[in-house]
């Protein structure tokens, strides 16, 4: 039996639940705090996980794993930044929309992608622009902080082009088999935790103080997302990796939902489409 | 050359966390809420002489 789909889905879900109680954290304590100490508590189970591989690390591919582990830690902290004070459902679609920057960097090196990957680009940026029009009355769900949207909408964008030169680096290190990739991965999760103290001790060294009682949702938030990239890897060796991508990709859908169900939030008519659109265009480009 | 691009780009990205995650309240705290009542001011004026 194909455990591919199931298991694929099962990223995706993961993913999104994560990035919501991320989020919602992350409205009660700092999102830094939020962000190390569930990078921390995922990294152990990333210890745990290499432990049970035997698999061998190579210098190249950690190296390019510790280039693209800046980009993923900075996206991190504004991801949930942005979930903590603007609306679940426009910030995580629009996050997502990383997955243009791969695009973007072929198209530097010289590569032309083909018309599922334009299509893919388009769908996302026309999806970017409706959900970031103004919506006029209150938003339900939101915090009250949900109103400045400008800044929130930067937030989403920073973290959507830190997660899309993640992507990018993470490819420079598995392609060709130079690294194993949960080696690449383990390089990005030793230097995302670096680059959020480096921003803690810049900022305030408060930040990284141990969260309490709280300690128990938010390493939940870590191995979640650990889980699921480790999900992800195995559905991608099991089953089709254009289908495995694209379910994986839909990750922001399950933002949304628990957004709606536990936190009543609505979206204009506009709103909804650019979501749809971007999600449209997030699936495009993942079976591109 | 695109190394170039791949590396401002990580730069802004840098820049946005230094400029957003710095600051260290938590979403909720950002609610704008009346720091006192006004009964309560004026009593404390009173109280204070």
């Amino acid at each position: 039996m194909n455990f591919g789909v199931p298991l694929g889905l099962s990223s995706g879900l993961c993913w999104g639940a994560a990035d919501f109680f991320g989020g919602m954290q992350s409205r009660r304590l700092p999102a830094l705090t939020v962000a190390f100490w569930s990078q921390l508590a995922g990294g152990l189970g990333l210890v745990a996980a290499l432990a049970a591989s035997g698999t061998r690390p190579t210098p190249a591919g950690i190296a390019w794993g510790l280039v693209a582990g800046v980009g993923s830690g900075c996206a991190l902290v504004l991801f949930y930044r942005g979930l903590a004070e603007g609306t679940m459902s426009i910030v995580a679609p629009v996050s997502a929309c990383g997955a243009v920057v791969p695009v973007v960097a072929a198209l530097l090196t010289g590569h032309r992608p083909g018309a599922l990957a334009g299509l893919g680009v388009t769908a996302a940026i026309t999806g970017v622009v409706l959900v970031s029009r103004p919506r006029t009355s209150a938003q339900p769900g939101g915090p009250a902080g949900a109103g400045r949207s400008g800044g929130v909408l930067v937030m989403a964008l920073a973290s959507a082009l830190g997660f899309g030169l993640f992507y990018v680096f993470v490819d420079a290190g598995t392609t060709g088999s130079r690294g194993e990739p949960l080696w690449v991965i383990a390089g990005a999760r030793g230097s995302s935790l670096l680059v959020l103290s480096t921003i803690a001790l810049v900022g305030n060294r408060s930040a990284l103080r141990w969260p309490g009682r709280r300690i128990g949702p938010v390493a939940l938030i870590g191995i979640g997302d650990t889980g699921a990239n480790l999900l992800f890897a195995y559905a991608a060796t099991t089953g089709n990796l254009a289908v495995v991508g694209v379910l994986g990709s839909l990750y922001p859908v399950a933002t949304v939902v628990l957004a709606r169900w536990l936190l009543g939030e609505r979206l204009s008519g506009g709103q909804n489409a650019g979501v749809a659109l971007a999600l449209t265009g997030v699936g495009l480009l993942a079976a591109a | 050359m695109e190394l170039i691009w791949l590396v401002l780009a990580l730069l802004i990205v840098d820049l946005a966390a230094l400029r957003f995650a710095v600051d260290t309240r938590p979403g909720f705290e950002h609610s704008p809420r009346p720091s006192v009542r006004p009964a309560r001011a004026g009593a404390r004026r009173s109280a204070g002489g």
